[in-house]
C-alpha cells in the first residue's frame, strides 16, 4: 500500500512538473504579448525542472486516478472548475486533472499570483472556496499550508492555497473566488 | 481598506475595456520610470504593463545587479521565496520594461531630471538605512546592525569585509524579535554544511567556520503576544538540526487561558510557542540554543576598551491601554546584565530622502503620499508617485509589497486615464543622455548571472555572488569584446 503510494507521488511529480514547465512558459507571453526573448524560456524549463526535482512536496494526501498521470497523446481529462474574479465575474473552464488550481488558474489568466511559484513560501495563491465543497477537497490542509495562510489577505475559515489543490475527480465543479478584502499583516 | 478593493477594480475595468480609456489623456505611449529595481520598483511595473499596452517602464537601480531585497535580504537557506525572481525576468525581458542598472537617482541624476524624461516617477527605493538603539556603549566594536550582517552573508557590494567578531564569545544576543532577528539567528546557528549548498557568500562561510557562537538571545521590548516573526519561521527554528528553541514555560503560562479567543494567526503563533515551551532542562551542552527572551528593553553596551563584553537590558512591565488594544511596556527599574561578544541590533529599517525635491517625513521614514501619490504639502505632486517600503514604512512580506505596488500603479492608471500625468520630453530617451555613466542593460546582467551560476557550480552551489560592483562590470566589457 505504502509503495502505491510512492508511486502515485512519483507519478504525479513528473506529470506536475511538466505540465507547469508548460504552462508557465505558455503563460509568458499571455501574460506579457510582446515577449522577445526564447532563451529565458528555455532557462525557465530548466529552472521549474530543477525546483521540481528537489522542492516540489506534494500534498498529502491525493485520491486522484493514477491512470490519467501518465503521459499519453490523448487529451488529458477534464473537470470544471469555476473561479470567481476580483470583479464577481464567473470564470469557468476545464481543469486538466493532476494539475494544480494555480497551474489551472495560470492557464486560463485568472488573475492570481503565484510568487513562488508553488513551493509554499507565500500566500498569493490564497483562493477561498465555496463553503459545501471545502470539505469535499481530498488534499489534506497541512500545517505548513495553514502557516502561509495565516499571512493571506481575507483570511476565511474555508481558504486554501490554489498551489496546493491537486484537480480530481472529487471536485469536478467546484467554486472559488479570488479574495478581494485585505487584512494587513500589520494589525495580526 | 476600501483602496484595495477600489484599485482593483479600476485595474480590472481598465483591463476589460480594452486599454480604450487609458490612452484618454495624451496619444502615444506613457512613459514610466521606476527608482529601485527591488519587489516594490518590479511588482509596480508588472501591474502597469499588465493591465495597460500603452505603458512603457524602466526600472533604475544603482547597482548594476537587479531584485533589490529578494537578492540581498531574503535568506540564502530560503531559496523557493526567490522564485519570484523568474516572474520578474520574464517582465524585463520584454520590450515594453527595461532595467537600467548601475545608475544612482538622487546622485547621477536628480529627480527632476528624471522626471522630464517621463510623464511618471515611481520611487521604489526601500529603505537602506536602519534604526539606532541610542544607547551608551552602541558603537562598541562587536554591536552590528541586522542590516549589515544580513547585507555580509548576502553579498551585498562594501559588506564582504565586515570585521564580525565570531570567535571571541559564545552568545550573541539579538534587539528585536522579527523575521530578520529569525533569519540571523538561524544562519549563525545552522549546521554549516547546510549553509554551504545555499547561495550564501563564500567570505561569510569563511567567517562562519570559525564561530563559536552556540547561543543566541532574542529580545523582545514586549511580551510572547507581540512577537513581530511570523509562524513559518518560527516552524522552521523548532525544526533546526542541533539546536534547541528554548521559551521559558513561565512566560508562555499567563496566556494560556486566552489564546483560543485570539485572532487565528496570533492564535495559532502563540500555540506553538506555548508548545515549543519548556524549563530548559532537556537542553544538553552539545545543543546550539535559540532563546527568546522578553519584557527587556537595551540599556548600555557593557564594553571593555571599547569591545563588547556583555549587554545591561531593564526589565519591563507590560501595560494594556483602556481598550485593551494596545501594549505598551514600561520599565521597572529594574536591570539585568548578560555576558554576550556580540549584539545584533534588529529594530527596523529607515528610508532615507534621496532628493531634496521629494516631500519627506523624517519621522516617519516615509515619503509623504497618498495611495502612492506623492503629496507636499497637501498638493499632489502629478506624476509623481512612491511604492514599496519607502512609501509605507519598511513592515511586510513580498505580498505586502505587491498589494501595496498594486495600489500605486492603480493611482498611476487613474491618473493617466484622467489625464492628470505631465505631458513631458518622451520622446527622447534618458539613454542616449547619460554619457560619461555605465549604464548596465539587463542583458548585461544575465552576464554576471551565467557568471556567477558557473562558478556556483564548481563548488556545489546554486550560484556564488559576486560582490565587487568593478569586477560586475569587469565581467560585462569581456563579453561585449
Amino acid at each position: 500500500m505504502a509503495t502505491m503510494k510512492c508511486l502515485t507521488r512519483a507519478g504525479l511529480l513528473v506529470s506536475r512538473g511538466r505540465l507547469l514547465s508548460t504552462l508557465c512558459c505558455r503563460n509568458i507571453g499571455k501574460t506579457y504579448p510582446k515577449t522577445t526573448s526564447h532563451i529565458f524560456s528555455q532557462n525557465l524549463f530548466k529552472n521549474l525542472q530543477k525546483f521540481n526535482s528537489r522542492q516540489f512536496q506534494p500534498s498529502l494526501s491525493l485520491s486522484t486516478d493514477t491512470s490519467s498521470q501518465k503521459p499519453t497523446k490523448k487529451k488529458p481529462r477534464t473537470v470544471k472548475v469555476t473561479f470567481v474574479d476580483r470583479d464577481g465575474d464567473e470564470i469557468t473552464v476545464d481543469a486538466k486533472i493532476g494539475d494544480t488550481l494555480l497551474e489551472v488558474a495560470k492557464e486560463y489568466d485568472v488573475d492570481l499570483e503565484g510568487a513562488c511559484e508553488g513551493t509554499l513560501s507565500c500566500s498569493t495563491c490564497h483562493l477561498i472556496v465555496d463553503k459545501n465543497w471545502y470539505e469535499k477537497i481530498p488534499d489534506f490542509l497541512t500545517e505548513e499550508e495553514q502557516d502561509m495562510l495565516d499571512l493571506a489577505f481575507g483570511l476565511t475559515d474555508t481558504s486554501r492555497l490554489g498551489c496546493q489543490i491537486v484537480v480530481s475527480d472529487a471536485i469536478d465543479g467546484i467554486r472559488l473566488k479570488v479574495p478581494t478584502e485585505t487584512r494587513d499583516i500589520r494589525n495580526l | 481598506m476600501s483602496w484595495y478593493i477600489s484599485a482593483v477594480k479600476c485595474l480590472s475595468r481598465s483591463f476589460k475595456s480594452n486599454n480604450a480609456a487609458l490612452s484618454g489623456g495624451r496619444r502615444g505611449l506613457t512613459r514610466i520610470a521606476i527608482v529601485g529595481s527591488g519587489p516594490a520598483g518590479f511588482y509596480t511595473a508588472h501591474h502597469l504593463i499588465k493591465q495597460c499596452d500603452d505603458v512603457r517602464v524602466d526600472i533604475f537601480e544603482a547597482l548594476p545587479v537587479p531584485f533589490g531585497l529578494i537578492r540581498f535580504g531574503v535568506a540564502p537557506d530560503h531559496p523557493e521565496v526567490k522564485n519570484v525572481i523568474n516572474q520578474f525576468t520574464t517582465l524585463a525581458l520584454t520590450d515594453r520594461c527595461r532595467f537600467i542598472g548601475n545608475i544612482n537617482i538622487g546622485t547621477d541624476i536628480n529627480i527632476n531630471q528624471l522626471r522630464s524624461y517621463y510623464n511618471g516617477v515611481v520611487l521604489a527605493y526601500g529603505a537602506e538605512e536602519d534604526k539606532t538603539m541610542g544607547i551608551k556603549g552602541e558603537d562598541s566594536y562587536g554591536v552590528f546592525s541586522a542590516r549589515s550582517f544580513v547585507s555580509w552573508y548576502n553579498g551585498l557590494p562594501g559588506y564582504e569585509n565586515l570585521n564580525l567578531n565570531l570567535s571571541s564569545g559564545d552568545t550573541a544576543v539579538i534587539i528585536g524579535q522579527g523575521n530578520v532577528a529569525l533569519d540571523i539567528a538561524r544562519i549563525l546557528l545552522t549546521p554549516l554544511d547546510t549553509l554551504k549548498e545555499t547561495d550564501i557568500c563564500s567570505h561569510a562561510v569563511d567567517a562562519l567556520s570559525f564561530s563559536k557562537i552556540k547561543k543566541v538571545i532574542m529580545v523582545g521590548r514586549r511580551g510572547p503576544l507581540q512577537v513581530a516573526f511570523t509562524i513559518k519561521e518560527l516552524r522552521e527554528m523548532t525544526k533546526l538540526p542541533q539546536c534547541k528553541t528554548m521559551i521559558k514555560h513561565k512566560d508562555m503560562l499567563p496566556y494560556k487561558d486566552i489564546i483560543s479567543e485570539l485572532p487565528r494567526p496570533r492564535k495559532r503563533l502563540t500555540e506553538l510557542m506555548l508548545k515549543t515551551s519548556s524549563d530548559g532542562r532537556d537542553i544538553s551542552n552539545d545543543d546550539n540554543v535559540l532563546e527568546l527572551l522578553f519584557c527587556r528593553s537595551p540599556m548600555e553596551i557593557i564594553a571593555r576598551n571599547e569591545i563588547t563584553k556583555g549587554i545591561k537590558l531593564e526589565i519591563n512591565e507590560l501595560i494594556e491601554d483602556a481598550n485593551g488594544g494596545n501594549t505598551t511596556a514600561v520599565g521597572s527599574g529594574e536591570y539585568e546584565t548578560i555576558d554576550c561578544s556580540m549584539v545584533l541590533r534588529s529594530i527596523g529599517y529607515k528610508s532615507r530622502n534621496i532628493d531634496p525635491e521629494i516631500p519627506f517625513d523624517e519621522k516617519l521614514g516615509i515619503i509623504n503620499n497618498s495611495k502612492g501619490r506623492v503629496v507636499n504639502n497637501g498638493t499632489t505632486i502629478n506624476g509623481l508617485y512612491c511604492s514599496g517600503w519607502v512609501k509605507r514604512g519598511p513592515t511586510g512580506v513580498i505580498l505586502t509589497t505587491m498589494n501595496d505596488a498594486f495600489e500605486t500603479a492603480g493611482s498611476i492608471i487613474e491618473d493617466n486615464k484622467n489625464g492628470m500625468l505631465p505631458s513631458s520630453n518622451t520622446a527622447r530617451d534618458i539613454l542616449n543622455d547619460i554619457k560619461g555613466f555605465e549604464p548596465v542593460l539587463f542583458e548585461d546582467w544575465l552576464k554576471i548571472d551565467e557568471e556567477e551560476k558557473r562558478r556556483g557550480e564548481l563548488v556545489g552551489k546554486p550560484r556564488e555572488k559576486i560582490v565587487s560592483v568593478l569586477e560586475m562590470l569587469q565581467i560585462i566589457k569581456n563579453n561585449k569584446n
